[in-house]
């Protein structure tokens, strides 16, 4: 018996999983602890599934072993699971959102030579992009992910074009560090712990902005699946959601904190040191003193999959060119979102449920997004 | 009418042996670009109209935000519209080979280039097959001989009894002759520590 299992917690029955062997593949950031720690506690275990975990180079092979049937269940980029829905920048897979994985932990960094140049937040970057003629370049990690969303966000709401006024590429995380050492970029957004203050002043950087200085407590990764799996394997994805339920709980009590790291640091997992990973579970502000620790659970407020979060993410699909203006936002996001779902097992578990099914928003700049106003909501979102 | 390969972190390839076989399909390999290497640049300046790429590559996001650029950038061939050739694709990725192409390309080089891929690379893995068959026979008959000469030195037989006596006992344990021979090595070499620390 593995000691860090929750013994005391019971096994609420959802009937026997319709197919226990299960692959779920994930990319090395820290927000993949959640479910990294299932499998780590024995917690699928207990819940009748046997699952094996494939950790993935990159968001394309993630995406193209879930197209191909060769992965079922992925730690992935909110935004993309709509992409991959639409069928934009990729192939199209009907998808299913079962539960949020993490809120806040991506950062934007920047290198010391703009701080030199005297940028210190996103006006002052518009100041040195407007005075001086080459233009900056600045990464993200993948064409529809969440973090070319963030990145945008922050330098549009600074007034700065990020189409016209700057380069954008993309560029594995990993990567990002030493492009912006050796110059190539100048900045990027990424998920800890490489958007984190500890990787970037090892680099010649500092993080700017916490992702949560744009949404505060944003949800980033989910868990998904196509539409089909969720439909032939209802009792399955019940399964998956309580043992990922569980293990979120068990990530976010503090005194565990010490325990995620050490098991994300494996190298076959992040292969980044511990303290470096733990640093964002506890508190690790931006330069400006802002921004929240990367959560699992927040009282079921992290893992509940919101559809007017995933329509808030449509809006920015649309605003980034992916998806024309004309899709149907409450039909797309109500098909993805597994609400009906996971409100069953999150009941079942005690885990509390927020009463309305949609949330409001306030945005950096302080837009609101109420998804129950779309249409009054929309155009400040686009 | 050709097309232009470019090939970007694929492990193991015998590329002068690929580039002659693209040739022989009217496909033309522009280069070998390691995953260090500023990507972007390369592929701008280069141009090709496909890319292989390995599939566990992480700088295939890099490709993925080029490709939604422009037209003219090759795109993942996965979402390729007019893309039958599902099952050439599939086996593709089985042998690790991500491929990219540009909209405009022509079917039948498309076609071509899986083709000349997968024979490639399915090519170079026998040939890893091969070798590493030779290998362990080489290092069976090193291991045998070794054994042998234990045998003759504690028994005082001959070469061809001490052999026959190995073969007896490797068939009456059920057991490979070298996989016995190594074995006996290994004792041999136990009673000799300890003849040394006794």
């Amino acid at each position: 018996m593995n000691p860090y299992a929750m013994s005391e917690a019971p096994v609420v029955d959802f009937g026997p999983p319709e197919k226990r062997e299960v692959t779920i593949g994930f990319v090395a950031l820290s927000d993949c602890a959640s479910v990294v720690m299932a499998r780590h506690l024995g917690l699928f275990e207990r819940y009748g599934l046997e699952v094996t975990l494939k950790r993935q180079p990159s968001w394309a092979a993630l995406r193209d072993r879930l197209y191909l049937g060769e992965i079922d269940v992925a730690h992935l980029l909110y935004s993309t699971a709509y992409a991959l829905d639409l069928g934009v920048a990729g192939p199209q897979i009907d998808m299913a959102i079962l539960m949020g994985l993490n809120c806040n932990g991506q950062g934007i960094v920047l290198s010391e030579r703009l701080l030199r140049a005297g940028v210190v937040d996103a006006l002052s970057l518009c100041r040195l992009v407007r005075s001086q003629p080459a233009a900056l370049t600045f990464a993200q990690t993948f064409p529809t992910g969440t973090h070319a969303i963030w990145l945008y966000y922050w330098l549009a709401q600074a007034g700065i074009d990020p189409k016209r006024d700057v380069r954008m590429m993309t560029m594995p995380p990993r990567q990002m560090p030493e492009a912006m050492q050796s110059g190539r970029i100048d900045g990027y957004c990424a998920g800890e712990p490489y958007g984190g203050s500890r990787i970037a002043a090892a680099h010649g950087g500092f993080k700017v902005a916490a992702s949560a200085a744009i949404w505060p407590d944003h949800p980033d990764k989910v868990m998904a699946a196509s539409r089909s799996f969720v439909k032939r394997y209802p009792a399955t994805s019940r399964a998956l959601i309580a043992a990922v339920l569980e293990s979120a709980r068990y990530c976010d009590d503090p005194g565990h904190h010490a325990h995620l790291a050490s098991v994300l640091a494996g190298p076959k997992q992040l292969d980044v040191p511990a303290e470096t990973i733990q640093a964002a579970f506890d508190f690790e502000p931006d330069v400006a003193g802002g921004g929240s620790p990367l959560r699992f659970f927040g009282d079921g407020l992290v893992t509940h999959p919101f559809a007017s979060d995933g329509m808030w993410f449509l809006t920015q699909l649309v605003r980034l060119g992916f998806a024309g203006e004309d899709i149907d936002y409450r039909q797309v996001a109500n098909a993805v979102t597994q609400t009906g779902l996971y409100r069953e097992v999150a009941k079942a578990m005690g885990v509390p449920l927020p009463e309305d099914v949609d949330r409001s928003v306030r945005l950096l700049g302080g837009d609101v997004w109420d998804a129950r106003d779309v249409d009054g909501a929309l155009p400040a979102a686009r | 009418m050709s097309a232009r390969i470019l090939l970007i972190d694929v492990e193991a390839a015998r590329t002068d042996a690929l580039a002659r076989a693209l040739a022989a399909a009217g496909l033309e390999l522009l280069g070998v670009v390691s995953d260090t290497a500023d990507v972007y640049a390369q592929v701008e300046m280069l141009n090709p109209d496909a890319i292989l790429i390995g599939v566990d590559s992480p700088t295939r996001d890099t490709l993925e935000g080029l490709a939604v650029i422009g037209r003219h950038f090759p795109r993942p061939i996965l979402m390729l519209s007019d893309s039958s050739d599902t099952e050439l694709v599939h086996r593709a990725a089985r042998d690790g080979i991500s491929t990219y192409a540009v909209d405009g390309i022509s079917p039948l080089l498309l076609r071509s280039l899986l083709e000349v891929t997968i024979a490639h690379f399915q090519n170079l893995k026998a040939m890893q097959a091969d070798l590493n068959q030779a290998q362990k026979a080489l290092s069976d008959r090193r291991a045998i001989d070794r054994a042998k000469y234990l045998i003759m030195e504690r028994l005082g037989v001959g070469e061809d009894e001490a052999y026959h006596q190995l073969r007896r006992e490797a068939m009456d344990q059920g057991i490979r002759i070298g996989v016995l021979a190594r074995r006996l090595i290994q004792a041999g070499e136990t009673i000799k520590a300890k003849d040394k620390n006794p």
